[in-house]
């Protein structure tokens, strides 16, 4: 096991950077034959990295989150994994780079920096439901960050539409309805995900702290970040609030997930420390 | 090669010197007709027609090629010579090569051009009218063409109004399969941006116009649905994108009506105005959810796009350069197997003569090991200057060397022999 963790750390990175080399020659409209080769191994790189971080948990007896470059391995897996879903969904592969690219840049400082050793964890934040619920958490997070950014892409290209200047996001990226279609669908994906992070961190919670009515921040955050996001997909169903007014509901919410789990984590104490 | 095109000949008499399939199989059965021309090709579109031909002798590929014309299309040498652009070797194998690659167009980068090329060379082929020459040159020639298109952005980029207004739209709807545009005006320009949307893969067009059964008319033409002008407000509603080219001398679209049909919608209401005086109140662009694009703005993309097309050439003659120099390495070794050819064939004729005269009276075991001994010696004699030309394909000295070999030995009279 040991050997297959350090053979797939210094893979991923070679891995990633091809795909990654494959994504920008879809972007720029070049090689269609090689990109389309190239980025159908996608799924194959997606698996690999998970049986990574899987091997690294059962091998080390932790999470791969207790040390940064732990954390970026897994953030980039998710990347990949909201990315590949997406574009199963869609059948999109030029904005691949740009999530693809992340995730390549995180892969490589963590297999750079990585240690193959084990890290001492508090035996509450061990067993399957904990694990679920920062697993499907970070997914989440990592997925409300990709509909923002195919949010901010619509917006770029419609502003270019709108004034007039054609120009490179114009030449480059696919048509407005695709992103917004992508966007929605994105935020759709990464709410369920996050309400099943919220449901299991709930019931982890009330089994292991002894404490129940403590009042974390970081819960009331994730509550108020639930209520923005069930209105944003209310909204869209309801008043048909997609395009321009989806891309700006989900940068309000991207925003309010970055005031929740970065401004909060230095102003209040809560018992999420450990991320 | 000679031919004709939208540079050298104004339209009028282009029309007359164009090459239908029928014409072009006579031109093709009167160009092989006395045996100076081995194969030829005729390539015929609307902006221009070109004739490819491997003569004996330049003089006398373009005296057949003048006569064709002449005699086809019964217009006097007077007439025809002076438009007629001449040219052989390299220059013939480039000007084909930058025709099929959309270098030499009208509207450079046009898709079309490619699809006629590959057409001319099946009808030639199917005239048997093509052969060794002729099959590597147009292959070759298709070959460029995608080669171009694939390597260089020439074919990107609308270079007509109604084509940039397309690209707006696909650069806003994904599927157009299940969308609906209307066309408000049935005029010259209302029928062009009809059948662009059409030929977008628009799921549904909507016409309308003030006569109304001038709508009906180009619906059916087009395959749409005709609607009356009075129910332009209901229409406006159902479309996705509306285009309009009415000659009303005052906007038929208000700011007002506009703002209300764009509310509450997924996706930008697409209007084009392709009218002067403009049908669409200039005011519908400071609406959120509109977008219009009048007759300037959609000017700009194709002045733009054009420009970029230009430089884009500039990309593809480079590609063309090395291309005519790969097609020109490939006659040189064309060359100089023919020469080797003659040169063997010449000798295993002496060589027979010799052994007929000096094998009377032998046996015939002594006249099989006189015909290893002269089959050997010619082998040995010949695998020095065999070599020789062959290590020569693509020099510059490849065809002077040639040259001394076939005037040496006499070549070229025992081959006209």
């Amino acid at each position: 096991m040991h050997q297959f963790i350090e053979v797939t750390n210094a893979a991923l990175p070679v891995l990633y950077g091809i795909l990654f080399a494959a994504y920008l020659s879809a972007f720029l409209g070049k090689g269609e034959v090689w990109v389309r080769r190239v980025t159908s191994f996608l799924p194959f790189l997606v698996v690999l990295h998970g049986a990574y971080l899987a091997g690294r948990t059962i091998h080390l007896g932790h999470i791969p989150l207790l040390s940064r470059s732990e954390a970026m391995s897994t953030v980039g897996f998710c990347l990949a994994v909201i990315y590949l879903i997406q574009e199963r969904q869609v059948r999109v592969r030029e904005v691949g780079v740009f999530v693809l690219g992340p995730a390549w840049a995180l892969q490589l400082f963590s297999s750079f920096h990585i240690q193959h050793i084990v890290l001492t964890q508090d035996p509450q934040f061990q067993g399957a439901l904990f694990r679920f619920h920062v697993f499907t958490s970070i997914l989440a997070y990592v997925g409300f960050a990709v509909a923002a950014f195919y949010g901010v892409l619509f917006l770029l290209l419609l502003r270019e539409i709108e004034s007039r200047r054609l120009g490179f996001m114009f030449s480059r990226l696919p048509a407005l309805e695709t992103l917004s279609r992508m966007n929605y669908r994105t935020v759709l994906l990464a709410f369920v995900l996050f309400t099943l992070g919220v449901i299991t961190g709930t019931v982890w919670a009330i089994r292991v702290l002894e404490d129940h009515s403590a009042v974390d921040p970081k819960m009331i955050g994730s509550v108020v970040i639930w209520l923005i996001y069930a209105s944003f997909l209310g909204l869209s169903a309801l008043r048909r609030w997609q395009g321009r007014s989806g891309a700006l509901l989900s940068l309000f919410g991207f925003a309010a997930v970055l005031t929740v789990f970065v401004a909060l984590n230095f102003l209040l104490p809560s018992f999420h420390d450990f991320l | 090669m000679a031919g004709q095109n939208y540079r050298s000949t104004p339209v009028d008499l282009r029309e007359q010197l164009a090459f239908d399939e029928e014409t072009t199989k006579l031109a093709i059965s009167s160009l092989l007709g006395n045996g100076e021309i081995s194969e030829c090709a005729v390539l015929s579109t609307c902006n221009r027609s070109e004739v490819y031909v491997v003569a004996e002798s330049v003089e006398s590929g373009l005296s057949r090629i003048r006569e064709t014309y002449t005699n086809l299309f019964q217009i006097p040498l007077a007439t025809i010579d002076p438009i007629l652009y001449k040219h052989q070797g390299s220059k013939a194998v480039h000007q084909l090569f930058a025709v099929a690659a959309g270098i030499d167009s009208m509207v450079i980068g046009e898709p079309q051009i490619l699809g006629q090329v590959k057409d001319a060379f099946a009808v030639a082929s199917q005239s048997k009218a093509t052969r060794l020459i002729l099959n590597r040159l147009f292959s070759q020639a298709i070959e460029v063409g995608k080669k171009v298109r694939t390597e260089t952005s020439i074919g990107s980029g609308a270079v007509s109004i109604p084509f940039a207004a397309v690209e707006i739209v696909k650069n806003i709807f994904d599927k157009l399969g299940n969308r609906s545009a209307l066309v408000v005006g049935a005029g010259e320009t209302g029928v062009l941006a009809a059948r662009h949307l059409k030929n977008a893969g628009f799921g549904s067009i909507v016409l309308t116009n003030r006569t109304f059964s001038k709508a009906a008319r180009l619906a059916e033409e087009i395959g749409g649905s005709a609607r009356r002008f009075e129910d332009l407000t209901e229409c406006l509603v159902a479309s996705d994108v509306v285009l309009c080219a009415t000659s009303s001398p005052e906007p038929i679209l208000k700011a007002a009506t506009i703002a209300e049909v764009a509310r509450d919608r997924k996706m930008p209401f697409f209007l084009v105005d392709l009218a002067v005086p403009r049908d669409i109140d200039p005011a519908v662009r400071k609406i959120s959810g509109a977008i219009l694009y009048d007759l300037d703005d959609l000017k700009v993309i194709v002045d733009r796009n054009q420009k970029q097309r230009i430089k884009e050439a500039e990309r593809g003659r480079s590609i063309l350069e090395e291309e005519v120099g790969r097609f020109g390495r490939w006659m040189d070794a064309l060359d100089s197997t023919l020469t080797i050819r003659l040169l063997r064939s010449k000798l295993e004729r002496i060589s027979g003569a010799e052994l007929e005269r000096h094998g009377k009276g032998l046996s015939p075991e002594e006249k099989k090991h006189l015909q290893r001994f002269a089959h050997g010696l010619l082998n040995k004699i010949l695998h020095t200057p065999t070599l020789r030309l062959k290590s020569m394909n693509g020099s510059s000295a490849s065809s002077e060397e040639q040259r001394i070999v076939k005037d040496l030995f006499a070549l070229e009279e025992e081959d006209g022999e």
